[in-house]
């Protein structure tokens, strides 16, 4: 008698959000190819017309192609390079970001837990953290580079250096920041405090660390590349110095361009490796699974 | 546990706030075990706050309370707490919400696969048949309040405590979660308090309606509510008694407005 009183509501609401959900995903869908098609043809288009005015410029003497150089030689340096220069370069440079990266999010997470849960130590090392923080960390970089050498140690510790910060702080942000309807339904059903922990922080904290560790894997990448151009044997931005001292503008505008499509990239695989863990319960647009 | 067995039982409670404000004042009352029994008042007049202290949520501080056979504590199994807010984990499905509470309380043990088969069953019950593998930001307000609903009923706490659960939705989807809460509380009868500022609603699910004062609050006054169950609310509204009731609340509540 229950089941046959509850089951009209029941019915009109699957069968309503059914309804809604599959003629959405459906409209979704073309509309979302319509919108990658827009978004990327009016991407390249505007890459193009930058390109077309840089060479207009330097073509009609404009610029004086000495300090601008011009997209044609640009793209002639990054082909006749790719191999040899670039590829070599660019993956030490990675594997250095790589390496600070992943030092960063395990210490910097860890480092943020421990300092939520003694809140004494917290308040003890706050003006050490807000010092370290707030220092400029080029300015460490000689430092690092005494100390480590210029192989690939100082130009990990520049980029921990960054990213540690980050991933500490928006960790800890991020589980202090859990709802308080949370805490009190954790009380009022009795959670031991593994269980709060566990079944309700660090899930709660989840997003905020992930947006810390997607801004920690772009400062790794500055941290490593400007390491690198104050001294380095090998990297983009050793790279990058070595031409401007021979005052090659193409070939520092062509690695300029390598480096921030590899920090594009980074960020899109950021954004898509977050979007697959945590998608289905953060992001507000995405199709229900 | 038996749900018929564990009564609450207030007396001369008061309570005073850190800042000085005394919120409640010489409250006295009873649940009987496998009543339903409606706190109305205004609002500010500590109602929540009687409700928290017998949830343990808030430090008693004279007077006794009792539920069952002892005195309130936080996280006790046989009572349940449900919010005004619906208090879902957005991580979670469905599911995986409404079996949380239970879930806590396995104290890692796990859950049995029955206790999951009726978990579904409630589910369907609140309405949310289907909607077991959506997640919380995919459903509306009531929805989500359903399923809080479900949480609450899944765990086989005797008493349950009600904090406004229906406050802050819209008049039709309040109608209808107040059925479905009727539906489930025939079930089992467990020991309901239940707090609400609408008067229609109190008189549509209460064995027992007490009536707060404006702060400090007391229990003003006792209304049986002698209507049939299992109640229809589109039944009730017909009901001549019903307007009665209303009318009986109406004039004692209308002495602690401030207009």
């Amino acid at each position: 008698m229950i089941k046959a009183k509850t089951k009209p509501m029941q019915a009109a609401d699957s069968a309503l959000f059914a309804a809604t959900q599959d003629a959405r995903s459906a409209a979704r869908r073309s509309k979302a190819i319509g919108e990658a098609i827009w978004l990327y043809t009016g991407r390249l288009l505007i890459l193009l017309a930058f390109a077309g005015l840089w060479w207009i410029a330097v073509h009609y003497k404009w610029l004086d192609k000495f300090f601008v150089s011009s997209p044609d030689d640009v793209v002639r340096f990054l082909i006749s390079s790719f191999t040899k220069e670039i590829i070599p370069n660019a993956r030490n440079t990675l594997f250095a970001t790589l390496i600070a990266f992943v030092l960063s999010g395990i210490c910097g997470v860890l480092a943020g837990l421990i300092l939520f849960e003694l809140p004494r130590m917290k308040r003890l090392v706050d003006p050490f953290l807000t010092a370290l923080n707030s220092m400029p960390r080029i300015a460490l970089a000689p430092i690092f580079i005494l100390w480590f050498g210029i192989e690939v140690t100082s130009k990990v510790a520049l980029a921990f250096s960054l990213g540690f910060f980050i991933v500490l702080l928006s960790t800890y942000a991020g589980i202090r920041n859990v709802d308080p309807i949370l805490m009190r339904l954790s009380r009022s059903l009795g959670c031991t405090p593994w269980q709060q922990f566990t079944k309700i922080m660090l899930p709660w904290a989840v997003p905020s660390v992930f947006a810390g560790l997607k801004l920690a894997l772009i400062y790794s990448f500055l941290g490593v590349v400007t390491s690198e151009m104050l001294a380095s044997k090998i990297g983009l931005g050793q790279l990058i110095m070595y031409y401007s001292g021979l005052l090659r503008m193409d070939a520092v505008l062509a690695i300029l361009l390598v480096m921030a499509v590899t920090a594009v990239v980074l960020t899109m695989l950021g954004d898509w490796v977050e979007a697959a863990l945590l998608g289905s319960w953060t992001d507000s647009t995405s199709t229900p699974a | 546990m038996n749900p018929r067995r564990t009564g609450i039982v207030v007396d001369s409670l008061s309570h005073r706030f850190a800042s000085g404000l005394l919120a409640v004042e010489d409250a006295s009352f009873s649940v009987m075990p496998g009543e339903f029994v409606v706190i109305v008042g205004p609002s500010g007049c500590g109602k929540t706050t009687i409700l928290n202290i017998i949830a343990g949520l808030e430090a008693q501080q004279t007077g006794t309370v009792m539920v069952g056979d002892q005195s309130p504590r936080a996280g006790r199994q046989d009572v349940a707490y449900m919010f005004a807010q619906d208090a879902l984990l957005p991580w979670r499905t469905v599911l995986d919400n409404v079996l949380f509470g239970v879930e806590v309380h396995a104290y890692g043990r796990g859950v049995p696969q029955d206790t999951r088969e009726e978990a579904r069953n409630l589910i369907s019950m609140v309405g949310l048949g289907g909607f077991e593998d959506a997640y919380p930001r995919q459903l509306s307000h009531g929805m989500r309040q359903r399923v809080a609903l479900a949480r609450t009923f899944l765990m086989p706490s005797p008493v349950l405590l009600m904090d406004e659960p229906f406050g802050a939705l819209d008049a039709h989807t309040k109608l209808m979660l107040e059925q479905g809460l009727l539906h489930l509380w025939e079930r089992d009868k467990r020991t309901v308090l239940f707090i609400t500022h609408d008067l229609a609603e109190a008189i549509t699910l209460a064995d027992k309606i007490l009536v707060c004062t404006a702060r400090p609050g007391s229990i003003k006054s006792e209304i049986p509510v002698d209507l049939a169950r299992p109640r229809n609310i589109k039944a009730l509204q017909n009901d001549v008694r019903y307007h009665e009731y209303h009318r009986r609340l109406w004039s004692d509540l209308a002495a602690e407005m401030v207009v």
